[in-house]
This record gives C-alpha cells, structure tokens and sequence, in this order.
C-alpha cells in the first residue's frame, strides 16, 4: 500500500483519537473495579475517563479541521502507546490503591504518549508528518503538566495531614 | 516490542500462541517457560467448558462429607478413621510434596470449603450471571461488602496456622477434631461469602490458603498472559470484572500485571473470561519465578512455616520423649507441659527467628556498606531464602511419615469409618512401614535441595539490589549463614 505524508497524517490524528477513546474505557473499567473502595480512587479514574474523552474530542475537532469527517474505524488500535493500566496485580487483595497511585497510572500513560511522539518527530523526515506529531507531543506534555500538578497537589495535602 | 504508528497495520502485536508455542528465555534473568495451552489446545477447551471446576470439586466435596462423618460417627482410633489417615498422612503428603510444588495452588481448584459460598453468591454452580456487582460484570448476591482494609493482608491466616499447629497432636489424632476444625471452616466458607465480595475467606482466613500462597512461589506451573501488550489495550479487563463468559476473578487478581503465584487460585475463570483468549498455563523451572515478598506478613509466613517444620520434627521425628508428651494435651493432660510448650512455639516463630533473620539482615547491611538499601527492603527481599527452603523442610518432614504410616491408607479405604467393615479386602492389611531405614537418605538430599535453592533466590534476588559483585557477595553472607544455620539444625534431627 502507498502511504502518502497527507493520509499518513490522517492516519496518525485518527489513531490518536481512536487511542483517546480506547484509554477513556480503560479508566471507566479501572474506575468500576474500585467501586466501594477509597472513593476518592474510584473518583479519580472516573475524572481521567472524562478527560480522555474530552482529549478524544479535541483531537476529532483537529481532524475535522484538517480532512474533514473522522470515519468509523471498526479496527481496534494495536499500538500499546498511552495504554493505563494496573501496575499493582494484587492491590485490590490489599486494598492497596490510593488516589496518587491512581493519578500516577495516567501520568505514566501520558508520559509514555508524549515520549513516543517525540520521538516519532526526530524519527520522520515528512514535514508535514513532523507536524502532526509534535502537535500530538505537545497536547500530551499538556496532559502531563496538569497530571502532575495534581499530583502535587494530593501530595501536599497528605503531607499536610501526617504533619 | 517496536511501537509505530505508521501505517497502523504493519505493527500488529505477535500472535500469544505463535509467541509461546515454542520455550523462549524471556530475558537473561528470566528462566524458559513452555505454553501448556498452545502444546495442548484441548487442555484449554478443557478447563474453558463452564462445569469444569465443579465437576472437579464435585468428587471432593463427597470426600470432605464422607471425612466428617467418620470424624463424628466413626471410630475414635486415629489410625483406623478415614479422617485421619486420608487427611493427614495421604493428603498432607500429595499437598506439600506434589501439589504445591508441580500444581501451584491447583488444590485451591478441587477444595470444596468455598463450594456453598459460591453457590451461595452466585445462585448459580455452573453457569454465570452477567449484570452489576460492585466491582463487576456479574450479578452476585449476598452483602457483598468489602473486608475490612486492616484485615486484607494474611496475619489472621498466620495466626491461625499457628494456633492450629499448636493443637496438631489433638488434631490428627483425634477424628473427632479434625471434624470439628473442618466444619468450622466450611461454615466460616460459607458465612463469609454471605457478607463479604468474592473469596474473602480463601484470600484472609484460610489457614492453609496462607502457606499455599506462600509455596505456590516455587511451583512450576503459573497462570498468566500470554501476552502483556494485549492486557495493556484491554479496554473490558474481564479477567477481574468478569463477563458473560466467566465470573470475575474470586481471587482479586489483575492477569495482566500477575507476576507471582499467591494469590491465583487457578479457577481458571479468567481463561473463560478472556475477550483475546490472551491467558495461558505456563511451565517453568522450580523456584525460578516469583521471588519477591511484598510485605511484613508474607516474611512472617515464611518464618512461622519454617519454625513448624523443625518444631514437628522435634516432636514427631525427635527421640525427645519429654516434647511429645508436652504436645499431646489429649492424653497426658499436662497442662503447664502443653503452656510451655506452645509458649515457646510461638516465641520461636514469631519472635526469636524473625528477630534472628532480621540480625542477619542488619549484619548484611554492616558488612556490603549497603547504607542506601533500606533495612526493609532487604528483609523483604531476602527473605525469599526461607521459601524453597521451608517447603523442602516440610516435604523431608513428610516422607518419614508417608513411608512408616502409609500403610494405613491401605487398611482404612476397606474400612472407612473403623466400623469392621471390608469394603476392598484390605482391612486387615498390617501396618508395614516402608524401607524405614532409608529415610535420612531420602531426608539429607530434600534439604540440601531446600538448601541449594534457598541459597540461589538470595543470589537471585541480590542481584536486583545490588550492582557491584563484592557488595553482592559480602551482603549475602549473614543470611546464607544463618539458612546454613538451619539446615544444619534439621540435619541434626534427621540423622542425629
């Protein structure tokens, strides 16, 4: 198949939107998992699901912009990039998760996103491409920045009370 | 794995079956692991029909009820009733010297004390029911509430392993007893699935859960997923929610992280679960694996299993007349014998070992300079020496046992509930220990294994902590002494 810089790039906005709706069902599963544990965990995946589909909203609006409708793709997307997930197998046996584990989960799916688009940018000598990813890169390191603001923030408020 | 976005197709993932149908040395610190399930895909069709675990549990279960019977209407003679022979002396032995060791905690699949529980939550023995649970894809009954955080963790199965072993003299000699114990469990089964979310009894409460979790590490078969990637991009996570094709993980665990055994109870709902059929059964070489313990409680199991098989050695094994006399409560009624008995017990496994493998720990730390490794988590990670070597103390406990008592196996299958019935012919087969006089030579090597591998997971798991080859070896040393210490010990009580 001939893949040209313009349909490359199409295909690329379309898979990050299709990854952003992907990632949006993994924090509502990660969120129902912990239904009836520390709240606050349930809370936060449930905020970072609707996050992914506001990211997957923005990222439709880029692609409208650009190439006009986004198609339904029945396809699944195979790459792993952005993908949240668990990092403790055995956290609900110990009721274990906390709410800076939970924003840590995201934030190392986000870092993990901008780092591979990045990388894309210095790996791809299509301008037009390079565009698209550092755009891509640079809506992630947003992502980041305000995960780890969070981040921050939760972390303050726990030392404040073991204080 | 390289990752690319462009064009979307050309990178799909690996097949799970192409990449584990052949044995792969995942890494250079990581040993082969052979797919059971790709080699014989009828074994997966298997253990995917819904009835499967039922139909194992199925003939269990009438043992278990035929056991309590015999406990409460057969004879009183230890070795002339089913409940303790069967139990104690051919059960004990399959647990500890095969099951564990070459199945995991494939016991956990056949055990029936959490059968009416589940029945009871799930209103159903076969089939499942898709709706809302908390935490689920399945509809389960019951309360259904969380158990108590301060509680999920396995100090109560310590203790009450120990407090069970203190009475082990009245518990397999007495029918009666052992009948108690077990349907005192079985209704604890039962009541706390009434209240609480899946297996709570089995994850927090079962005595033996606690040291299965604890051996199933060395086992040389795991559960897992065949392929990581594929859980990554898994939007369902039915292997712990569940689906309409298999109920939610009744052990809590998430398969696509599982890097241990402890707490998988090979149910095998979760290759039912599956959406990308990505589950698969493993085998690997022995204690390889697993080696890492994740809390306080785990390394008090290690330790308070590791103390039992010396301190049943010393009573069973031992020419010390005076100990077994403290021990056996039922017959010599020493009260203030049995006090100290279980005083000094208890001390040894809770205090004096921990606080021994702790010195060594401190000395470890002394004499690599390892001032930057924090104390806790080299005890944690040492104390996977005490894993493989406590197993293969219990199993050099068990063969003596096996071979001088297995004989009444024979005798006690004709006649069950020690009532003169003949129901094989072999009822009156004598009791005829097996080549007593080989057992230290049988004894001397199991250690030394226990020895051998206890030692290769301390350099196992050394190596992960530090870099530097002297450091390594000088931070080594006080525990590989102190497990030397032991096997000494045990060497002493075997062959005197």
């Amino acid at each position: 198949m001939n893949v040209t810089p313009a349909t490359a790039g199409r295909a690329v906005l379309l898979r990050a939107i299709q990854i952003e709706a992907r990632n949006a069902a993994i924090y509502e599963s990660l969120a129902q998992l912990f239904q009836g544990c520390e709240d606050s965990v349930e809370a936060i995946f449930c905020e970072m699901a609707a996050e992914e589909r506001q990211h997957g909203a923005q990222l439709t609006e880029q692609y409208q912009e650009r190439f006009g409708p986004v198609p339904t793709l029945a396809e699944q997307p195979k790459e792993v990039i952005e993908a949240p997930d668990l990092h403790d197998p055995e956290a609900l046996i110990f009721d274990s998760m906390t709410v800076v584990q939970a924003l840590e989960t995201g934030l190392r799916a986000e870092q993990e996103a901008r780092d591979f688009y990045r990388q894309e940018v210095a790996r791809t000598s299509d301008p037009e491409l390079q565009k698209v990813y550092r755009e891509l890169g640079e809506f992630e390191e947003t992502h980041v920045r305000v995960l780890n603001e969070k981040l921050a923030e939760k972390r303050n408020a726990k030392n404040s009370i073991t204080r | 794995m390289p990752k690319t976005l462009l064009p979307g197709d050309a990178m799909a993932t690996v097949s799970p079956a192409a990449q584990a149908a052949v044995p792969v040395k995942v890494s250079e610190d990581t040993a082969w692991r052979f797919d059971v399930f790709a080699r014989w895909p009828w074994l997966k069709r298997l253990v995917r029909v819904r009835s499967f675990q039922f139909l194992v549990m199925l003939p269990n279960l009438f043992m278990f009820y035929l056991f309590l019977i015999a406990g409460l209407f057969g004879t009183p003679v230890g070795n002339r009733n089913i409940i303790i022979v069967f139990v104690w002396i051919l059960w004990w032995f399959l647990l500890i010297a095969l099951l564990v060791p070459f199945g995991s905690r494939v016991w956990c699949t056949i055990c029936p004390l959490p059968f009416f529980g589940d029945w009871a939550q799930r209103r159903a023995v076969i089939n499942v029911r898709s709706g809302q649970s908390p935490g689920t894809e399945n509809k389960f009954f019951g309360l259904q509430k969380r158990w108590p955080k301060q509680l999920s963790n396995i100090w109560t199965q310590n203790i009450g392993f120990l407090f069970l072993a203190t009475f082990s003299a009245l518990l397999v000699t007495r029918p009666i007893v052992s009948a108690a114990v077990f349907g005192t469990l079985f209704l604890v089964a039962t009541a706390l699935a009434l209240f609480y979310r899946l297996r709570t009894f089995c994850n927090y409460v079962c005595p033996i859960s606690g040291f299965l979790s604890l051996y199933a590490m060395t086992s040389t078969v795991e559960l897992r997923s065949a392929d990581k990637d594929t859980c990554l991009k898994c939007k369902t996570k039915s292997c712990i929610r569940g689906s309409e094709k298999g109920w939610a993980c009744p052990w809590n665990v998430y398969m696509g992280k599982l890097d241990r055994n402890n707490y998988c109870g090979l149910c095998f709902e979760c290759v039912k679960s599956c959406p990308n059929d990505n589950i698969s059964l493993f085998v690997r070489p022995f204690s390889s694996s697993d080696v890492i313990l994740r809390g306080y409680d785990e390394v008090w199991k290690a330790c308070i299993m590791l103390v039992l098989a010396l301190t049943y050695s010393v009573m069973l094994l031992g020419p010390w007349g005076r100990f077994k006399n403290w021990a056996n409560l039922s017959e010599m009624h020493d009260w203030g014998g049995f006090g100290l008995f279980a005083a000094s017990q208890a001390l040894l496994a809770l205090v004096i070992f921990p606080g021994l493998f702790y010195l060594s720990i401190r000395l470890a730390k002394w004499y690599a300079r390892a001032d930057t490794v924090p104390t806790k988590e080299l005890f944690l990670k040492y104390a996977y020496m005490l894993v493989p070597m406590g197993l293969l103390a219990w199993i050099a406990f068990s063969v003596p046992l096996m071979m001088v008592n297995g004989s009444y196996i024979i005798s006690v299958a004709s006649d069950p509930l020690g009532w003169g019935m003949n129901l094989f012919g072999t009822a009156d087969f004598p009791w005829t220990p097996l080549w007593p006089q080989w057992v230290p030579f049988l004894q001397v090597p199991i250690l030394l294994v226990g020895l051998y591998y206890g030692l290769r997971g301390l350099h196992k798991v050394g190596r992960q902590i530090f870099t530097d080859p002297a450091q390594l070896h000088r931070s080594l040393l006080p525990p590989a002494a102190l497990l030397v210490g032991v096997t000494l010990v045990f060497l002493k009580l075997f062959i005197g």
